[in-house]
């Protein structure tokens, strides 16, 4: 600054100016530094440059103002340098949000005579603008510093750069000089512990584990001692940043210590701690800490997260080792990760997996002609398959040996785990392995809970297996349910109509069709069993159907006598079957082991309506008399090492005395052997329909409505998303004279139902979107739910969900596909109670 | 025990039991809705236009029916596995084996 063009000015000898060093200070204490320019000696001595905030300077400048005082007098202290040799001097503070920042001296060697007040004054606003311009800019650029450190470290994070390693850029930063994009802090330390909570720390002698730190290591050092630990601890504690003063904690200056909660999220993991010179410590510094402190927390928990992950993939390593299966994981680069005994064993020399640092790809496992395509589908680029539909890909290994892999649905987004199979015409080694020839039988050697998981794997396939069939049974129930109404629709159209034969066929074998699905989600449901009214005979016939082609060609013969009207038993279905299929297998391998004998069959008889019996029987070897009278016990058998599990005749036992009934051996004199189910007959007879029994239910829902008025035209809501099922609905009840709305999902029709008022709701329980079960709450809960109440159309009634569901709330319902006259009947039944119901 | 194996051989069974049977019925819906319908056509028979209108949905949704079982069949072939000598425990078990993998 040019102070020599103010001397010259009206009586001016010397000018003065200083301003607050916000890089350095004293005790505290603020230095102001500047320039003195006298007329005479031109640049005032080096000790003038150096103002300190506590020389004896008029306390009137406290005020603000500028402030003009004689020197004549004698002084009571010291007399500061740059007055020495002045009789009058003229002070002006250059203030910035009223803080004195700096002040401006004019002086005058002559006694009388009034010094330029106006000059100091315009002096230090222009002074103060200047200081509010570079405090702007400094603003900016410590912003702009902060934006690049925040850049940088996430691109650190994205780049999985070593955690320290960022830690460490961090704090240093923080320590770094502001003109450096820093912080300014004399030192700073990020500290872990994950013992804190709101609640409190587990024990007040936590500490904090230091991960990086930044400047005074003698700082460092007092962190977990009685100085600092309560200021962290209880700032941790409270989850929020606190400020405390350390006086002595400095070699040279009393400093204010700041904390920063290291937060991310609901998890405190440590806190970031920074020293500051008490000048340099405002709420600027705090905010700029604070972002550090966020970028530190993200950091550790990133890295909390993948030491958790990369533990437990270390321990899913472990249990695969054990495992027999050959399932492999790789991570979502394409690598291998993990692998199984039995993929071990499949794959070759593998190395050790450790879930990290391993470049084996997973198409390097195949051969080279198949690595893109293994590569492409590792890392899901090929085309996926539809939802519930297996991932499979094939591939060989080496010439001839071929692989299927198969995509688990237990895999994450980390880590994919991949069943490896050998394929179909290569699969003879699965039986040598299993009989001890190659790899021992896993479940045999393998501690229980090690099996256990080995079974898992395979339940998991199971379900898929079930999920997928149950599904597919249940696509098949809409299409029949139309199929069977507008064959109906057909012959309902006047006497005499020649189609009638052929419709009347379509009706039997729809019926029949619909049999089969029912009979699949029956045996696939979970839970308990269920009886029902059935036909032991018909049941007979369509095991011996699967079990003849289970024949695979050998020279057997398998006969069926079946006694004409046999009374039902009341059983399960599929566990009455599962007895079948165990005694029929029995036979068959008794034959085929054994090379005695060509011929096995089953026979049904009743002697007095009270029991029915069926009997398997076979002209095989026979069974030994030391062994029959442990025949039917657990894990007893006389098969050779690896066929049969030893519980097929156990599990008949079982289920057969489940169901009130007996099973026994009979080994005639003439040979072979025969095994005798009886099981008492159903006490009550239903009429049979070419439908089941059970199919139609329908009663007034408890406290749901109020019969309709005979007379009047009833109004149905339909909601179904089958449009060929909900077209026949309406054009059934249409013709039974109803006024009829269908919507294709739950959420118009509640929209309707807003805007009319139904006598019956008809709604089907699976519909994508709102399924029938939310539909049904949201409108019995609206204002308006039909009068007479509601009527549920389901494809699956023994799914317990749904069984459930229907059972709790009282619901009416019909089963998927439901007959014309069976609609009406129940609707009827909904709409006027049982008195008015229509019969089917 | 009683319950895995048991299992095993339902889901084994059922699948063969969709394949094996439904082709029949399905066949029956089909042909007979289709010799309706060349028989209208060529005037053998004469029935109103909504019958028409309606066996050709049923003869449709036959035709649908039978793509569903045949791709069941496919999935089938394609996923052949050996129930029989590997006992299994029943649902529930999904659960666990998630958090295993």
């Amino acid at each position: 600054m040019a102070l020599q063009s103010l001397i010259g000015g009206p009586g001016i000898d010397r000018v003065g100016v200083w301003l607050e060093d916000p890089s350095s200070g004293e005790n505290g204490k603020a230095l102001f530094r500047g320039e003195v320019w006298d007329q005479d000696v031109g640049d005032g001595p080096e000790e003038w440059t150096r103002l300190s905030a506590d020389a004896p300077l008029p306390v009137e400048l406290l005020g603000g103002g500028s402030f003009e005082c004689a020197l004549d007098e004698p002084q009571a202290g010291p007399i500061l340098g740059p007055l020495i040799d002045l009789h009058r001097v003229l002070w002006t503070p250059v203030a910035r949000r009223k803080v004195m920042r700096g002040l401006v001296m004019l002086g005058t060697r002559r006694k009388n005579g009034a010094l330029p007040r106006h000059l100091a004054e315009n002096l230090a606003a222009e002074l103060g603008t200047l200081l509010e311009l570079e405090e702007a800019w400094r603003l900016a650029s410590s912003r702009k510093a902060d934006l690049e450190l925040w850049t940088r470290v996430r691109g650190l994070l994205k780049e999985k750069e070593n955690t320290n390693r960022i830690l460490g850029q961090l704090v240093e930063n923080c320590t770094r000089g502001l003109a450096n994009g820093g912080v300014g802090a004399v030192f700073a330390a990020i500290g872990e512990s994950r013992t804190v909570s709101p609640g409190g720390f587990e024990s007040s002698a936590a500490q904090l584990s230091i991960r990086a730190q930044s400047g005074d290591e003698n700082w460092v050092k007092r962190v977990n001692t009685e100085s600092l630990r309560p200021l962290w601890q209880r700032a941790l504690m409270e989850g929020q940043s606190l400020g405390g003063e350390t006086a002595g904690a400095f070699e040279k200056e009393s400093s204010r210590i700041i904390v920063v909660p290291l937060r991310w999220g609901s998890t405190l993991s440590g806190g970031l701690l920074a020293g500051f010179s008490k000048l340099k410590a405002n709420l600027d510094s705090l905010e700029r800490l604070e972002l550090r402190g966020e970028l530190a927390a993200e950091i550790l928990e990133q890295e909390f997260q993948k030491n958790r992950e990369l533990a437990q993939l270390r321990s899913k390593i472990a249990l695969l080792e054990a495992i027999g299966d050959a399932i492999v994981l790789t991570d979502k680069r394409g690598c291998v990760v993990g692998a199984s005994g039995g993929a071990r064993e499949l794959l070759g020399k593998l190395p050790a997996f450790s879930g990290t640092d391993c470049e084996l790809r997973f198409a390097e496992l195949f051969r080279p002609r198949d690595w893109e395509t293994m590569e492409n589908w590792a890392l899901g680029k090929s085309a996926r398959p539809s939802e519930g539909v297996e991932d499979v890909v094939q591939a060989e290994l080496s010439p001839g040996i071929g692989v299927r892999a198969t995509r688990l649905a237990a895999s994450g987004e980390e880590v994919v785990a991949i069943r490896l199979e050998r394929r179909r015409n290569v699969a003879a080694g699965a039986t040598e392995r299993r009989d001890g020839t190659g790899r021992p039988d896993v479940k045999s050697v393998l501690p229980p809970e090690r099996s256990c998981e080995l079974r898992m794997l395979q339940a998991e396939e199971l379900a898929t297996l079930v999920q997928r069939v149950t599904g597919i049974a249940h696509e098949l129930n809409n299409p029949l349910t139309a199929i069977v109404g507008h064959a109906q629709r057909i012959l309902a159209r006047g006497a005499g109509n020649p189609a009638a034969r052929e419709i009347h066929q379509i009706l039997e074998q729809a019926g029949r069709a619909s049999q089969i699905v029912r009979q699949v989600l029956s045996s696939s449901r979970e839970g308990k069993p269920e009886r029902h009214l059935l036909s032991l005979n018909e049941l007979v016939e369509r095991t011996v159907d699967l079990q003849r082609a289970n024949l695979n060609g050998f020279a057997l013969h398998l006969r069926t006598d079946l006694a004409e009207r046999l009374p039902r038993v009341d059983g399960d279905y599929g566990q009455l079957q599962q007895v079948l299929i165990n005694l029929l297998q029995n036979a068959q391998q008794a034959i085929e082991l054994s090379g005695v004998g060509d011929t096995f069959g089953v026979r049904t008889s009743t002697n007095d309506k009270s029991r029915v019996r069926m009997e398997v029987w076979d002209n095989g070897p026979g069974v030994p008399v030391e062994y029959r009278s442990r025949i039917f016990d657990p894990h007893f058998t006389t098969k050779p090492s690896g066929i049969g599990t030893g519980l097929g005749l156990a599990i008949v036992s079982a289920i057969v005395g489940e169901h009130g009934g007996s099973a026994q051996l009979d080994c005639p004199p003439e040979g072979g052997s025969r095994f005798i189910v009886e099981l008492p007959a159903a006490e009550e007879e239903l009429p049979g329909t070419t439908f089941d029994d059970k199919r139609v239910v329908a009663f007034r829902a408890t406290g749901v409505g109020t019969a309709a008025p005979q007379g009047t035209t009833p109004r149905i809501l339909v909601v179904e998303d089958e449009p060929t099922v909900a077209n026949l609905i309406a054009d059934v009840l249409r013709d039974e004279g109803m006024q009829v709305d269908v919507f294709k999902d739950g959420q118009t029709g509640l929209i309707a139902t807003q805007r009319n008022t139904y006598d019956l709701s008809i709604c089907d329980l699976k519909m994508p979107g709102m399924d029938g079960q939310t539909f049904y709450k949201e409108l019995r809960r609206s204002a308006h739910p039909p009068r007479a109440g509601f009527l549920l159309i389901t494809g699956d009634v023994v799914g317990g969900g749904t069984q459930e569901f229907l059972r709790a709330n009282s619901l009416p319902y019909l089963a998927k596909p439901f007959r014309v006259e069976e609609l009406t009947a129940a609707v009827r039944q909904v709409l006027y109670g049982n008195h008015h119901a229509a019969a089917p | 025990m009683r319950e895995e194996s048991g299992n095993c051989h339902e889901i084994r069974n059922f699948g063969e039991l969709l394949r094996h049977e439904l082709n029949n019925p399905l066949t029956g819906i089909l042909g007979n809705a289709e010799l309706l319908l060349v028989e209208m056509h060529r005037q053998q028979i004469t029935l109103p236009e909504e019958a028409r209108s309606r066996l050709e949905t049923i003869a449709a949704l036959a035709v649908r029916m039978r793509e569903t079982v045949r791709q069941l069949s496919e999935d089938w072939q394609a996923n052949a596995l050996d129930f029989s000598t590997q006992p299994t425990p029943k649902g529930g078990v999904r659960a666990d084996y998630r958090g295993v993998l």
